[in-house]
């Protein structure tokens, strides 16, 4: 008889059984997936042996390929064919402005697309694409489908830009457990979270792009203490160094096919001199000679702009050059001699770099994958990141006032507490603003969405609290309410760059509260009970505080509760409006003489001198 | 665990000194056992508790963790729920202060008059800090809000301070 058996959701009958859980490094030049294996950690190659993916995707007449594949097509099919649309990710039209290719906003969110033959495809679309090779891999390569898995986001990536990735695994259909900072999973790659306290600086030289960031280890937590860098700069940068150097020393004048050539050749060099002191070019007949100490002279403006951001990096953190405990390497172009000699020289000491510094990224977020999925129930690693921008609401004047700030650890709630700034105003824009300086103009938006169905009282009365929380992968939620009525709303932030504020707030408008159709009957709803809010409190202070009032006053004001009384029940939305708006204003006089009596009644029998 | 207060729920005792490293220990075990990434594989409503549980373990560590929060939340607790609004009269000597610092930080040119400056405004804060202590002990709160005003002044005037001294530093 078998007995049956019971587990909780997710877990496995057998202890034994390990989950299948990979990372995955979504690179803007290429992408790679790694897994734990035993005691090994590695990157799961391709059927030709290749761990590399290149990030481009073409869209071909009757197939889409990624990889090498696509990025052959890249000089003949350009159009069609998307490479590095990691820049775009959670990006708007503006951004997109320069990058060749064409562009049209999407009717849903007006964030750019990409035309192509297969029709506007997103960026997340074009990450999916990516993604989902990388998923087929693992699954083949593990035998089966995957539980979960890790994805790796630059630190300085913000709110959109994360939850477009998330939406891009989620297209692949994948199961992000959470995701993580480049430099916090290089880091975890060489075991640093296992260090009681330590300060590591996180050098990030890919093809294209430059990243520094400076990370302090506490107990397992990880600190991001400064990000820098510079997205227009990497290896891809080098070649260019050799190519002209080509040119100049040739006196040629390359055409655009040749120049792809001579790229293409100034890339072997580069490699080549990783290696030797020197190496024989042959460009088309022109041959000669470059030692590896021409190469580096070449390069060094390039190597001197990325140390300036290191040392910018070092100043925003408050940090010294020798406070770094560890300087990890990640990116194919750390290998060049040059790079390591110059950040030896800046810190004293070797940048550690016996793990692949292309495969760095993805082997910590396979680590910590495996963690996640539950293979080591009893490691007690724990990586707690932080924000990496502090988010806020815009205030009077267009001032923003920080709810969180940067370098918060997260998860994280807060609420603040906001209130009415016109008499009888019912309803509160809320403005999410994410960034460091004081005015909202300067900061990038995030959202903006209305609460409603704020009881009319006078300025200031109202307690509206704003929460903003913010998940573990960094994700933030807000929700608004007013405490005495109990009204409330709330957005979850989704990429909403590139579009006007009008159409924002329409597009958060539509799809919190409610569908078209019935939003005419809401808003009568709303104004129904608002009717009857109004009738109660102005009756019970007329009963308590009603000996304030003159007689005429008092008749006026029950005349205008009547009526609104009359039109409460009907379905003129407006007409109700005026009436309460006529009780509101009658009022207000009678709400004031309240309030100094309520303040004389407090203050009566205690010396005025113990208030100054 | 929500309705305990801050010193309860790491097991320290509710003053303004603080043993950093038991409150660090303490804040990691916490952390170890309410993290949603020890929830990955939970239902959807302990991953919801789980979530809040870690805010609030966060949001308590950063509050004892730093000085100026630690003191103005010591005196929230002493003074109970309803939190009165303080219209004080200002403590004019520091007031002067205030702007004469503000002035030194205008005028200051380099790198060395900044670092001056931060030395001298840094040096009045163990004196603020002792005057906080010994104000909460003797229940005199409007003084000890004074003291917390004071901590948040020098501290924000030390950042301000670093971010010019950057910006000379990037010229």
């Amino acid at each position: 008889m078998a007995l049956l058996q019971i587990s909780e959701p997710g877990q496995s009958p057998d202890p034994h059984q390990r989950r299948r859980a990979v990372g995955i490094d979504l690179g803007t030049t290429n992408s790679l997936v790694a897994t734990v294996n035993g005691a090994l950690t590695q990157t799961l190659p391709d059927s030709s042996g290749e761990s590399l993916l290149p990030s481009v995707v073409h869209f071909g007449q009757d197939r889409v390929s990624v990889g090498r594949a696509a990025r052959d097509m890249l000089a003949e099919d350009s159009a069609n064919t998307i490479a590095s649309a990691k820049r775009l990710m959670g990006r708007g039209m503006a951004d997109a402005e320069g990058l060749p290719y064409d562009f049209v906003p999407s009717p849903e969110s007006g964030l750019p697309m990409f035309v192509t033959r297969a029709g506007a495809i997103s960026p997340v679309q074009v990450s999916a694409e990516i993604l989902n090779v990388l998923r087929q891999r693992a699954e083949e390569s593990l035998g089966g489908d995957l539980n979960g898995v890790v994805i790796t986001v630059p630190a300085y990536f913000d709110e959109s830009q994360r939850q477009a990735t998330k939406e891009a695994a989620s297209l692949a259909g994948l199961k992000v457990m959470r995701l993580l900072n480049e430099p916090t999973a290089a880091a975890v790659a060489y075991g640093l979270d296992k260090a009681e306290e330590g300060t590591i600086a996180v050098y990030d030289l890919g093809g294209g792009t430059f990243d520094i960031s400076i990370l302090h280890l506490h107990k397992g937590v990880f600190e991001v203490l400064s990000t820098g860098g510079d997205s227009s700069l990497g290896g891809d940068d080098f070649d260019e160094a050799i190519a002209e150097w080509v040119v100049e020393s040739a006196g040629i004048a390359p055409s655009r096919d040749e120049r792809r050539q001579l790229l293409a050749l100034a890339r072997q060099v580069k490699e080549v001199l990783t290696e030797r002191d020197s190496v024989e070019l042959d460009f088309n007949g022109w041959c000669a000679e470059l030692s590896r100490v021409q190469f580096e002279a070449l390069i060094e403006p390039l190597v001197s702009r990325t140390l300036r951001s290191v040392k910018r990096a070092l100043r925003d953190a408050n940090l010294q050059r020798d406070d770094i405990d560890n300087v990890v390497l990640v990116g194919g172009s750390t290998r060049v001699p040059a790079v390591r000699e110059a950040l030896e020289t800046l810190f004293g000491k070797p940048p550690l770099s016996s793990v692949d510094p292309d495969k760095v990224v993805a082997i910590g977020a396979a680590i910590q994958a495996d963690i996640l999925v539950g293979n080591k129930p009893d490691s007690d690693v724990l990586l707690l990141d932080v924000i990496p921008l502090s988010l806020g609401l815009e205030t009077m004047g267009g001032l923003n006032e920080k709810i969180i700030h940067r370098n918060t650890t997260i998860p994280v709630a807060r609420a603040q507490e906001f209130t009415t700034y016109k008499d009888g105003q019912t309803a509160m824009m809320i403005h999410v603003v994410q960034g460091e300086r004081e005015m909202v103009a300067d900061n990038r938006s995030l959202g903006r969405f209305e609460l409603r169905g704020i009881p009319p009282m006078v300025a200031g009365a109202a307690h509206v609290r704003v929460t903003f929380q913010v998940d573990a992968d960094g994700l933030l939620s807000v929700s608004a309410t007013e405490l005495t009525s109990g009204v409330e709303a709330s957005i979850v932030v989704k990429p909403s760059y590139g579009l006007s504020d009008a159409e924002i707030a329409n597009m958060i408008k539509a799809s919190f509260a409610f569908a078209a159709e019935d939003k005419d009957a809401r808003a009568l709803r709303e104004m129904q009970v608002e009717a009857q809010r109004m009738k109660e409190s102005v009756s019970a202070a007329l009963q308590v505080d009603g000996h304030l009032l003159s007689a005429q006053e008092k008749r006026d004001i029950h005349v205008a509760l009547e009526d609104l009384q009359a039109v409460a029940d009907q379905s003129d939305e407006h007409a109700i409006k005026v009436h309460i708006d006529r009780v509101a204003h009658l009022t207000e006089s009678f709400a004031a003489r309240r309030m100094n009596a309520s303040i004389k009644q407090a203050l009566a029998g205690h010396n005025v001198n113990e208030f100054e | 665990m929500f309705q305990q207060n801050y010193f309860a729920l790491f097991d320290l005792p509710v003053q303004f000194s603080v043993d950093r490293k038991a409150l660090s220990l303490a804040f990691r075990a916490k952390q170890s056992a309410h993290h949603p990434d020890k929830f990955t594989h939970a239902d959807a409503s302990a991953q919801r508790e789980s979530l809040q549980a870690s805010a609030f373990i966060n949001e308590a560590y950063q509050t004892l963790s730093n000085p100026t929060r630690r003191a103005a939340y010591l005196l929230e607790l002493a003074e109970g729920q309803v939190r009165k609004e303080h219209t004080m009269r200002p403590d004019a000597d520091f007031l002067m202060q205030q702007i004469t610092w503000r002035e030194q930080l205008e005028d200051a040119l380099d790198v060395e008059a900044i670092d001056c400056l931060i030395d001298d405004v840094n040096k009045l804060l163990p004196v603020v800090e002792a005057d906080f202590v010994s104000a909460y002990q003797q229940g005199d709160f409007e003084h000890a809000h004074h003291c917390v005003d004071k901590m948040q002044f020098i501290y924000k005037l030390v950042a301000e301070a670093e971010s010019k001294e950057s910006r000379l530093l990037d010229e």
